[in-house]
C-alpha cells in the first residue's frame, strides 16, 4: 500500500491535548502507587515482593510520564509551525522557496518551518473515487445531450434569482452580460489577456469560446447526472409554466441521467 | 486510437484518460475534472455542446498571472468561477499559450467543491508536465461545518455566518436582507463577491514577515508611504525588499476580512486577509516561536506573520466549502 503522510495542525493540537491527559493520568497513577499501602494481611516475604513490584511500576509510570512531559508543548508548537507554513505554501503552491526574516523566528524553528513548508500540509480525508475512464465515456455521451441541457437551461433562467450572487457589483454584472452576449453572437475571439486585464479595471469581460465550451460540457455532465432530477423535483411549477416542449426535453434528460445511474456511473461526482 | 489520431496535445498526468474529440475540442478526463484543448474560436456550440451563453451562469474572473511552463513557454493563466443558475458551481482554469504553441489554449473545468483536490493535477498538465495522479475523492455527503465571516473593512462591513451540511448552506452574511438557504456550491462564489476577490498585483517578496498588529495598523494609516516611512511604521530594521513591497499597501483602499471555519470533530481553520495593494495573509504567531523571550514585547503587540497571498490561493481555501 502506498500513501502520503500528511500533517494537520488541528490533529497535532488534538494530539497535544490527548497527550496532556495521558501525562496527567500517568503522573497521578505513579503518585497513587507511591502512596499505596500494601502491608495489610500479607506475609512478610510477599509484602516485600509486592512492595518492590509496586515501586517498580510507579517508577516506570513516572519515567513514562517524564518522557511525555515535553511532547504536548512540542506538538502544539509544531501545530503552530504547520499553520504558519501552510500560509506560506498557500502562496507558492508547490514552488515553495521560503525565506524567513533573519533573527525574528528562532533559528531552530525557522529551519523546521522551512522543512514543513517544503512538504504537503494538506490533511483532507480521502477515499477512492470513480475511474477517469468512466468520466471519459460519460463526457462523450454528455456532448450529444448538450441540446437538452440547453433546453432546460432556458427553464432555469426563470428560477435563478435567489441563487444569483448578491455581491457582484455593476461592473461584474456587465461583464457577465457581455460574456453571454459575446458567446451567443459567436464573437468570443478576444483574448483572455485583454479580458482579464479589463476585469482588473472593472471593465466588461468577454469570456473565451473555449471556456464556454468547457463550461457547457461541465454543466451538462454535472446536471445530466445529478442536477436534472433535483431541478425537476424542486421546481415543478416552473417547468409546468414553461410548456410541454421543454418539459419533454427535461424528461428525456432525466431518463438518460437515470440510465447512467443504472450503468453504475453514480460515483463520478 | 488510430494511427492518424495525434492524441491529447498536453502530457496527461497519471489518472487522466484521453476522451477523444468533444465539441470540437480535444478532451481528457480525470475523476470529475475535464481538460479541453482548442481550437475554440467560432466553434462554441459545436456537436450539440451548449456554450456558456446558453446556460444561465455568472462568470467572475478571480485571478490572472503569467505562468512559466515546460520548455520556458510563458502562458497567460486566468482563473474563473462560474455559477450556473441551477446552483452548480464550476472553477475554470483558462491558459492561453504563445503564438505557435500547440495547443493555442486549454481549459481545465472542475466542480468547485473538487478544485482544491484536483488543481495540482490540472495545472501540471496545463504546464506541460506529467505531474502526479490526483488524490482520490472525499466521501460523499457534503461538508458539515460552521463558518464565521468577519468583514473588518471594505464595502460590506459586518459579521455573518454560513452553516454547511449535506450540500446545503444557511447563509447570513453582511448586507443580505435575510438569511438564505442555498446550495453549498454557491457559497465560495458569494464569499468571493463579499470580499471582492479578483485579480491583484503580485507581491515580489517571498516568505513571511513577523511583526505586530499595531505595526500593520500604523502602516495602513500612512498615506502614500515610501519605504522609509514603512520602516518608521514598523519601528524595526526591515529588509529592503519588504520595505519596498509594504509601501504598496500603505494608504491604499483597504479591505480586511477573516474567515473562521470549524467542523464538528473539532478542527478549525482561519484565513485572515488584508486586501491592500495586493492580498496579504495575516497569521497569528505564537510568541514561543520568537527568537528571544522579550521579542513579543519589543514587537509592541500581538505577533502576527504577514505574507503575500494570491487570489488563487484564497479560492483554493474557499472552494472546498462547495463540497
Amino acid at each position: 500500500m502506498t500513501g502520503t503522510i500528511t500533517m494537520d495542525p488541528n490533529e497535532l493540537d488534538d494530539a497535544a491535548g490527548a497527550l496532556r491527559g495521558i501525562f496527567a493520568t500517568l503522573e497521578g497513577s505513579a503518585q497513587d502507587l507511591d502512596g499505596a499501602d500494601v502491608a495489610v494481611e500479607m506475609p512478610g516475604a510477599l509484602r516485600a515482593r509486592v512492595g518492590s513490584e509496586v515501586s517498580s511500576i510507579a517508577a516506570a509510570l513516572r519515567r513514562a510520564a517524564d518522557s511525555l512531559a515535553d511532547l504536548p508543548g512540542d506538538l502544539a508548537r509544531r501545530a503552530q509551525l504547520a499553520r504558519v507554513a501552510d500560509t506560506i505554501s498557500q502562496v507558492y503552491r508547490g514552488e515553495v522557496a521560503v525565506s524567513l526574516p533573519a533573527g525574528i523566528i528562532a533559528a531552530q524553528y525557522a529551519k523546521e518551518l522551512q522543512q514543513i513548508a517544503d512538504g504537503s500540509l494538506s490533511a483532507r480525508a480521502v477515499t477512492v473515487g470513480a475511474s477517469a475512464g468512466e468520466l471519459a465515456t460519460k463526457i462523450r455521451v454528455a456532448a450529444k445531450l448538450g441540446g437538452k441541457a440547453a433546453a432546460w437551461g432556458g427553464v432555469a433562467a426563470k428560477t435563478v434569482g435567489d441563487l444569483r450572487n448578491p455581491y457582484l457589483d455593476g461592473s461584474r454584472r456587465a461583464a457577465n452580460a457581455t460574456a453571454r452576449a459575446g458567446m451567443t453572437a459567436g464573437t468570443a475571439a478576444l483574448g483572455t489577456a485583454a479580458a482579464a486585464g479589463a476585469a482588473a479595471l472593472g471593465a466588461p469581460v468577454v469570456i473565451p469560446a473555449l471556456v464556454g465550451v468547457g463550461v457547457g460540457i461541465g454543466l451538462t455532465v454535472l446536471d445530466e447526472k445529478i442536477g436534472v432530477t433535483d431541478f425537476v423535483a424542486d421546481r415543478a411549477d416552473d417547468v409546468i409554466d414553461v410548456g410541454s416542449d421543454v418539459v419533454g426535453g427535461v424528461a428525456d434528460g432525466v431518463g438518460d441521467a437515470l440510465g447512467f445511474a443504472k450503468k453504475g456511473l453514480g460515483g463520478i461526482f | 486510437m488510430g494511427s492518424s489520431d495525434p492524441g491529447f496535445p498536453l502530457p496527461l498526468p497519471p489518472g487522466w484518460v484521453d476522451a477523444g474529440e468533444v465539441g470540437g475540442c480535444r478532451a481528457a478526463a480525470s475523476g470529475s475534472a475535464l481538460l479541453l484543448c482548442g481550437p475554440a474560436s467560432g466553434r462554441a456550440g459545436a456537436a450539440g455542446v451548449p456554450p456558456v451563453g446558453d446556460v444561465p451562469a455568472e462568470v467572475v474572473v478571480l485571478d490572472r498571472e503569467p505562468v512559466r511552463c515546460r520548455g520556458g513557454v510563458v502562458a497567460d493563466r486566468t482563473l474563473l468561477a462560474v455559477s450556473a443558475g441551477s446552483g452548480r458551481s464550476l472553477t475554470v482554469e483558462h491558459w492561453r499559450y504563445p503564438e505557435g504553441h500547440e495547443p493555442a489554449e486549454a481549459v481545465a473545468v472542475v466542480p468547485t467543491g473538487a478544485y482544491a483536490r484536483l488543481a495540482a493535477s490540472c495545472t501540471a498538465a496545463l504546464r506541460g508536465r506529467r505531474g502526479s495522479a490526483p488524490p482520490p475523492a472525499a466521501p460523499a455527503g457534503g461538508l458539515r461545518a460552521s463558518l464565521r465571516v468577519s468583514v473588518l473593512a471594505g464595502p460590506y462591513r459586518g459579521t455573518g455566518s454560513c452553516e454547511l451540511a449535506g450540500g446545503r448552506a444557511r447563509v447570513e452574511l453582511p448586507d443580505l436582507d435575510r438569511p438564505r438557504d442555498v446550495p453549498a456550491a454557491v457559497v465560495p462564489g458569494w464569499l468571493a463577491g463579499l470580499v471582492g476577490l479578483g485579480p491583484r498585483p503580485r507581491a515580489a517578496v517571498p516568505g513571511l514577515l513577523v511583526t505586530s498588529r499595531p505595526a500593520v495598523k500604523r502602516l495602513l494609516a500612512h498615506p502614500g508611504a515610501d519605504p522609509d516611512q514603512v520602516r518608521a511604521a514598523f519601528g524595526a530594521a526591515l529588509p529592503d525588499g519588504w520595505a519596498r513591497q509594504l509601501s504598496a499597501p500603505a494608504g491604499t483602499p483597504v479591505a480586511h476580512w477573516r474567515l473562521e471555519l470549524a467542523v464538528p470533530a473539532g478542527g478549525t481553520a482561519t484565513l485572515e486577509v488584508l486586501d491592500a495593494g495586493g492580498l496579504w495573509s495575516l497569521t497569528p504567531v505564537d510568541p514561543e516561536l520568537l527568537a528571544a523571550e522579550d521579542a513579543a514585547d519589543r514587537l509592541d503587540g500581538e505577533p502576527v506573520g504577514i505574507s503575500p497571498l494570491t487570489p488563487s490561493a484564497v479560492w483554493h481555501w474557499l472552494s472546498p466549502l462547495a463540497a
